[in-house]
């Protein structure tokens, strides 16, 4: 039993605006005090109402920001905190999939150029040729052609660019995929194919995956394990069925029956 | 664009700016006459088939004047913008980047003190200490410039730092100077286009009341404002002398004002539309 992913006693704040040069500087305390791991090839799920510090988790997770206290492990390695020069080799192992499709994408950005983005930074030696082959053999596989590749992101549906989104993060081949409600912005109908492309992805790329959702339906259909986190503090923590199916915290009671029933 | 052609403002000012540019750029091959050259016999003369809008008291020829000094007006324009462009947005940006650190605050502070100066005083004050000429006012109004491309650097910067598009250039490994230049230079070069050409046609009316007072431009140099000083002797016998010069200035100010009214308008619904 190996984890790709160990999170120790994290904390994060952010400060809120000063009321005026001398008054005291407040806090948001978006994460206090989480701990948990997850397994190498596993899927763990995050729910929690909106405001439960679930995003900032995620960036704390691929190290978009420095945790205020605690720390995040790749495989052994602490990964928070470290300089930008320092966590390159690790950005191509660990990326992210927002939830706003619409924000991920660079508005001025070919899509090819979009997804060459991380591909250069990870492999320079590889030539435009070898680069283009990979990036139209990405695209394919997410269900877009070639020609998506000279094209803006205000060409393409929702759905269509969290596709994008899924082929630029999977381009360099990582090993961890934090997930942040990519499906919450979608239409229904699309939400489900969106979600089986990456499980599919997951195997085919021996993915470990960070599913963060306030879905709960979507969050036991796909997970492993689950965390509950109410005011960025885990509420209960356990495997995904039994937690489903006997849910030892209250909060995680109200969730559930407030959960539509189908 | 189809939206540009429709835009009224964004038409006229295109429209007119085009007209100066072109009138200043065939003046770089063609002039009806000398610009420089006297005509002792010809001094003061209304406008006629030969010299189309009348001759000055040294019997200069006033079309081939005016057509030189848009060349002057759009030449001091440009490097003067340039120069605030340049330095302004590279020290916004950069303040944008590392906000709140010590070099934002330092820019932040130095900009400050900038525009804390009444800018045409200053200018004033610039020229009698270092020498009136053409290349000095440039300079000195450029300077002006720096802290408006700044300021509209920095905020739009910051805008777009907030967006997921730049937290996914991070993870895909890009350092601070790609992500400004190949993700935030994009999304803020509309906003700071615009704002160049309304910076334009101030320059052109700084450098017109520079030269006005007689320490922008020098002779031989053709400018408008030196134009409209040379008018005012003669303004009872050839009012013309004033009205052309003055309509050339307030043409270009508001060519250039229009355009960037109109290129605001244009490019504000796209930058809001997420
Ligand atoms: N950049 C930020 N600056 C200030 N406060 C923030 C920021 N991001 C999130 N917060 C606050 O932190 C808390 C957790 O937010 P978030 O992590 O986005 O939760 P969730 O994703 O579960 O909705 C909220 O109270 C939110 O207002
Ligand atoms: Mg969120």
């Amino acid at each position: 039993m190996s984890a790709i992913l160990d999170v120790v006693d994290l904390h994060h704040r952010y400060p809120l605006p000063r009321d005026g040069i001398f008054a005291q500087r407040q806090y948001v305390q978006a994460v206090e005090g989480l701990s948990f791991a997850l397994e190498e090839g596993k899927i763990l799920g995050i729910v929690g109402e909106s405001g439960s510090g679930k995003s900032t988790l995620a960036r704390l997770l691929v190290a978009l920001e420095t945790p205020q206290r605690g720390e995040v492990r790749f495989r052994g390695e602490r990964i928070s905190g470290l300089r930008e020069a320092r966590l390159r080799p690790f950005r191509r192992q660990i990326q992210m999939i927002f939830q706003d499709p619409f924000g991920s994408l660079d508005p001025r950005m070919r899509i090819g150029a979009s997804i060459a983005e991380p591909l250069g930074v990870a492999e320079p030696g590889l030539d435009v040729a070898g680069r283009r082959r990979r990036i139209v053999a990405m695209l394919e596989r997410v269900g877009l052609g070639e020609g998506a590749m000279m094209r803006y992101p205000h060409q393409f549906s929702g759905g269509q660019r969290q596709r994008i989104a899924i082929a630029r993060a999977l381009i360099t081949h990582p090993k961890l995929l934090v997930a942040d409600e990519p499906v919450s912005a979608l239409d229904v109908s699309v939400q489900a194919q969106i979600l089986n492309l990456l499980l599919d992805l997951k195997l085919e790329f021996g993915l470990s995956l960070v599913f963060i959702s306030h879905d709960l339906g979507i969050v036991r259909y796909l997970s492993d394990r689950v965390i509950v986190m109410q005011h960025g503090k885990v509420v209960e923590e356990g495997e995904s069925e039994a937690l489903f199916s006997r849910p030892a915290a209250a909060y995680t009671k109200t969730l559930i029956a407030a959960m539509p029933r189908l | 664009m189809r939206r540009a052609l429709r835009h009224p403002s964004f038409l006229i000012g295109a429209s007119l700016s085009a007209v100066i540019v072109f009138i200043a750029l065939v003046s770089l091959v063609w002039t009806p006459h000398d610009p420089g050259q006297m005509r002792i016999l010809s001094r003061l003369k209304p406008p006629d088939a030969s010299f189309w809008l009348g001759t000055d008291q040294f019997g200069r020829d006033i079309a081939s004047m005016l057509m030189v000094g848009a060349r002057n007006a759009l030449l001091v324009g440009l490097v003067a913008v340039g120069i605030g462009f340049t330095f302004g947005s590279v020290l916004g940006m950069l303040a944008a980047r590392f906000e709140g650190s010590l070099l934002d605050d330092v820019v932040m502070r130095a900009l400050d003190f900038v525009f804390a100066f009444p800018a045409v005083l200053t200018a004033i004050l610039i020229l009698t200490l270092f020498g009136p000429g053409l290349v000095n006012a440039v300079l000195a109004i450029g300077l002006f410039n720096i802290p408006v491309f700044a300021r509209q650097a920095r905020g739009a910067t910051l805008q777009v730092m907030t967006r997921d598009f730049i937290r996914a250039a991070r993870l895909a490994g890009c350092g601070t100077a790609s992500i400004l230049v190949r993700h935030v230079v994009p999304n803020i070069l509309g906003l700071m286009i615009v704002q160049a050409s309304t910076q334009f046609a101030l320059a052109i009316l700084a450098e017109a009341g520079l030269s006005y007072l007689g320490i922008g431009t020098q002779p031989p140099n053709p400018s408008w404002g030196r134009m409209l000083n040379d008018a005012q002797t003669f303004l009872a016998r050839a009012p013309l002398l004033a009205i052309f010069p003055g309509m050339a200035i307030a043409l270009s100010v508001l060519a250039f004002n229009l355009l960037g009214d109109g290129l605001r308008d244009i490019i504000d619904p796209r930058l809001k539309e997420r």
